[in-house]
């Protein structure tokens, strides 16, 4: 199986049934992505699938076909999307482990909606949990960072 | 797995007392280097002048690694942008005498700043002293100024990192007086975490990252029953599974132990070459369990139990005063009594547990997240019969502690997977449904209240009678105590008993532990008696707390009024306390320290509830931690910790029927989500005492400040956690 991660091809040998979370840590080596749940219920693992956040760990291989695949190593080339550096300014992450898929999801959400308003950024944000507690940095870091773009398109 | 960032030249710091035979895996020395220097790095310069700094503690989430940096980076005088974070191996006999690696009981920054603040300046003396050989001149005329080093008679300058490797030629001085805190550039600055450019990068490597080449996956499937034991499985249908390698019983090693007792379930492992082909094994298994008494047992059973308990009578395992006030008082004219339950709580925390093990030849290399690379030497040693020098354990931060990374259990689980599969490397992890399910968790607490008040309606004894299924026995160095209260009443006695053989669940630490149980029967039961005694609950404290005194509870620090009164008054400052209630909103107070850590905490929460639902709006939290190495880091801990007290409050608790936990992931074992979130504002009390600890102070005070704030809108007394469950209200 081929799949496309971060605009690079992979070739694959594993079970269809297998979660893209997995081909993506354990196959492409890329460990951003990370396992919380196995069920979809925390978002630790979300990427972008053609552009959407989802949960890798509730999509199997064989659904992902021709789609890419971008994970947070893919979000920027150089690190410095507007909520990398949010996420630095607004001190955001504590133990970090879900600030991947926190990131991902802000990101899907930005593209969609460039400026969100703070009610939409708690609904948007809604399925990714922490356990350290970050929620409020995550906000502000997600309205900052849209902030930001705004302000460097005009 | 980290590679050495020094490149060539250089320091490596040294310090006394430190012989090079102790030190295992230590970077080789300069060569310029005289031999017989002790050799172990905390702290290299290399010649770009750029700093690594060697975390020694277990980053977890509480921003140690930075805080600690910064105490370090401050006292040596370099720039804060040149300064690197390093995660060190374990090197449990050189860092013993240097605050070890353990971490725990929010200890880190106020047992380290000492040590750190020594290091800092004895390098930064050290290397001024080679500056003075280097340009023939007295030392008082050098300086330093972020890294680089100065000739007053000149100007000329040298940075750090070009002398770096002459400089440990030099004895470190001992004593030298730390900088005064009027020259901070750092310490005391809202700094960002070092962590998070990795963090946002999906750099950061935690244990649940590792890849070791030719390592096997492994799940256990353990008893679904503390306690069972392992009868018999079936494993062809595993064995069927493509990709898997290797099935194992891990019987022998069940059991409970340790100083500081954990629990090994038995189980059998399942190892394949990837983890989706062990999870399908896994899966696969047949197993049957001898699932022994604890199978016929439901929470409810373990409840009814402690709630006869409760009315026996007991011994006093500490007092103040009279212990037997209740009795012989003749002015007490009537008791308050209620009952409050602390429950059983998962962690819960975002990386499930899980190491990578390789053994080979009696020795074996571990990577992993830990607290205490100590007490897994020590228990591999023990039971595994592997010497501890032959122990090599990579520290790698986690995605949680919480406590429970404290314990070795993993570490010997998969030590022993690769032993029995000869020697292959092994990756061992956590399902989420095994962290749930199978794991150890908080202590359940079932505590007995009474307050026995006098004719002049003043709290004359105060009675608390607890029953829980962990204690730190002999091991824990402050026993006997009596629970954190530092109210003034004459007489208080505390009654415990240990019910760790009645419990479904092994028990062990959970951020902010006993804490937790005692400050939520403590300040909501508190505010039975002021509303009982018809008094406002903020005046009331202020009565209790009015005369200036430390007390001593039998802990290493006495509990002190004047900082409680002084994060009570700031809190309540910042709202409007004395305002009109409103229908369906509440506020609600609490006031608790942290004594490990020496902190104090005041939490105000204002609630609005709504058809029986609950909202919490506002958090107002005043504290004393002393002095602010990074304020928006201990920040964002208060903030943190605040939420893990409101998840325990509204969704908490473990259920279980028939020996086994219901909760099977997220949607079971809810925490609170962004939506949910309220506002929080923290406020620091000025202070030029500590550093003390922040990690776990403000969970316990978060909980019963809502309940309370629940109570002035409801009228109705939550005593038992959590909020969302059926009977609780």
């Amino acid at each position: 199986m081929i799949i496309s991660v971060n605009g690079k091809a992979y070739h694959i040998e594993a079970d269809p049934q297998m979660p893209l979370l997995w081909a993506i840590r354990d196959y492409v080596k890329l460990k951003g992505t990370k396992y919380g749940c196995g069920l979809g219920q925390c978002g630790a693992c979300t990427v972008h699938m053609n552009g959407k956040a989802v949960r890798s760990c509730t999509i199997p291989l064989s659904a992902v076909g021709q789609k890419e695949i971008t994970t947070i190593e893919g979000l920027s080339t150089d690190g410095k999307h507007p909520l990398q550096q949010s996420w630095q300014s607004c001190n955001v992450p504590q133990c970090g482990f879900c600030q991947a898929g926190q990131i991902m999801t802000a990101a899907a959400l930005l593209k969609t909606n460039p400026s969100p308003s703070e009610e939409e950024v708690k609904e948007a944000m809604n399925g990714n949990l922490c356990r350290c507690g970050t929620y409020l940095r995550i906000r502000k870091a997600v309205l900052q960072a849209a902030q930001s773009a705004e302000s460097k398109s005009n | 797995m980290k590679a050495s960032a020094l490149v060539g030249g250089g320091l490596l710091l040294h310090f006394n007392g430190f012989s090079a035979s102790a030190t295992k895996g230590a970077k080789p020395l300069a060569d310029d280097v005289p031999k017989g220097v002790p050799v172990n790095a905390f702290l290299k310069i290399n010649p770009q002048n750029e700093v690594y700094f060697r975390v020694t503690k277990h980053e977890m989430g509480q921003g140690v690694a930075t805080g600690l940096a910064m105490i370090l980076a401050e006292e040596l005088d370099v720039d804060w942008q040149k300064v690197n974070l390093e995660f060190a191996d374990a090197d449990l006999q050189t860092y013993q005498s240097k605050g070890g690696h353990g971490t725990g009981g929010s200890t880190t920054i106020k047992d380290m700043w000492p040590i750190l603040q020594q290091m800092g300046a004895a390098t930064r003396n050290m290397l001024m002293q080679t500056a003075a050989q280097h340009w023939q001149v007295d030392f008082k005329e050098i300086n330093t100024d972020k890294g680089e080093l100065i000739n007053k008679k000149d100007g000329a300058r040298l940075t750090y990192g070009e002398i770096a490797h002459k400089a440990s030629r030099y004895k470190a001085p001992e004593n030298l007086a730390p900088k005064a805190s009027a020259l901070y550039r750092i310490v005391g600055n809202p700094l960002m975490n070092k962590i998070i450019p990795d963090v946002v990068k999906g750099t950061y490597q935690y244990g649940m990252d590792v890849e070791v080449p030719g390592m096997l996956y492994a799940l256990i499937v353990r008893c679904p029953v503390f306690r069972g034991k392992l009868k018999k499985y079936d494993a062809s249908k595993t064995m069927a599974v493509r990709g898997v390698k290797k099935v194992l019983s891990t019987a022998k090693i069940g059991g409970i132990s340790g100083g500081m007792p954990y629990h090994i379930r038995e189980g059998v492992a399942v190892l394949a070459n990837s983890f989706w082909a062990a999870k399908k094994g896994a899966d696969q298994l047949i197993v049957e369990w001898e699932e022994g008494q604890n199978a016929k047992q439901s929470i409810e059973d373990l409840e009814a139990h402690m709630h006869q308990e409760s009315l026996q009578e007991s011994q006093p395992t500490g007092y103040i005063g009279n212990p037997d006030a209740f009795a012989n008082v003749a002015d007490i004219n009537y008791i308050i009594s209620a009952e409050y339950v602390y429950p059983y709580q998962l962690h819960a925390p975002m990386e499930t547990l899980n190491c990578t093990a390789c053994y080979t030849n009696n020795a074996c290399e571990i990577w992993l997240g830990t607290q205490s690379p100590n007490y897994i030497a020590g228990e591999v040693n023990k039971l595994l019969g592997i010497p501890r020098e032959n122990i090599t354990i990579h520290l790698l931060p986690s995605g949680g502690g919480f406590g429970r990374r404290y314990y070795p259990d993993v570490a010997i689980e998969a030590i022993y997977l690769s032993k029995e599969a000869g020697g292959v490397p092994v990756k061992l992890m956590y399902t989420r449904e095994q962290d749930f399910g199978q794991n150890m968790v908080h202590p359940y607490s079932f505590t007995r209240y009474q307050a026995g008040i006098n004719d002049a309606k003043q709290v004359a004894a105060w009675y608390i009678k607890e029953m829980r299924t962990y204690t730190w026995g002999a091991t824990f160095p402050y026993r006997p105590e009596l629970p954190w209260i530092g109210y003034s009443i004459p007489n208080i006695r505390f009654d415990f008993k240990h019910i760790e053989a009645e419990s479904l669940l092994q028990s062990c630490a959970w951020r902010a532990v006993l804490a937790n149980g005692w400050a939520f029967g403590q300040e909501c039961f508190l505010d039975e008696v002021a509303y009982n005694l018809k008094k406002d609950p903020y005046e009331f404290r202020k009565e209790l707390l009015e005369e200036d005194k430390e007390t001593d509870i039998g802990h290493s620090y006495k509990i002190s009024t004047k900082r409680l009164r002084q994060v009570m008054d700031l809190a309540v400052s910042k709202t409007d306390w004395r305002a009109q209630k409103q229908k369906g909103k509440g506020r609600g107070l609490s006031v608790y320290p942290y004594m490990h850590g020496n902190s104090y905490c005041a939490i105000v929460a204002e609630v609005i509830v709504t058809k029986g639902n609950l909202a919490i709006e506002r958090i107002i939290c005043a504290v004393d931690c002393g002095k602010l190495i990074n304020p928006d880091l201990v920040k964002s801990q208060i903030e943190g910790g605040i939420l893990w007290g409101v998840s325990a409050l509204l969704y908490g608790g473990v259920e279980i029927k028939k020996g086994r936990v219901l909760q099977t992931n997220f949607h079971q074992n809810k925490i609170m989500r962004h939506a949910e979130c309220p506002q929080i504002e923290v406020y620091f009390v000025e202070s030029d005492e500590g550093p003390y600890g922040v990690g776990e102070l403000s969970p316990p005070a978060a909980v019963p400040a809502i309940v309370n704030a629940y109570f002035q809108a409801t009228g109705k007394r939550i005593r038992k956690l959590p909020i969302h469950r059926e009977g609780n209200l």
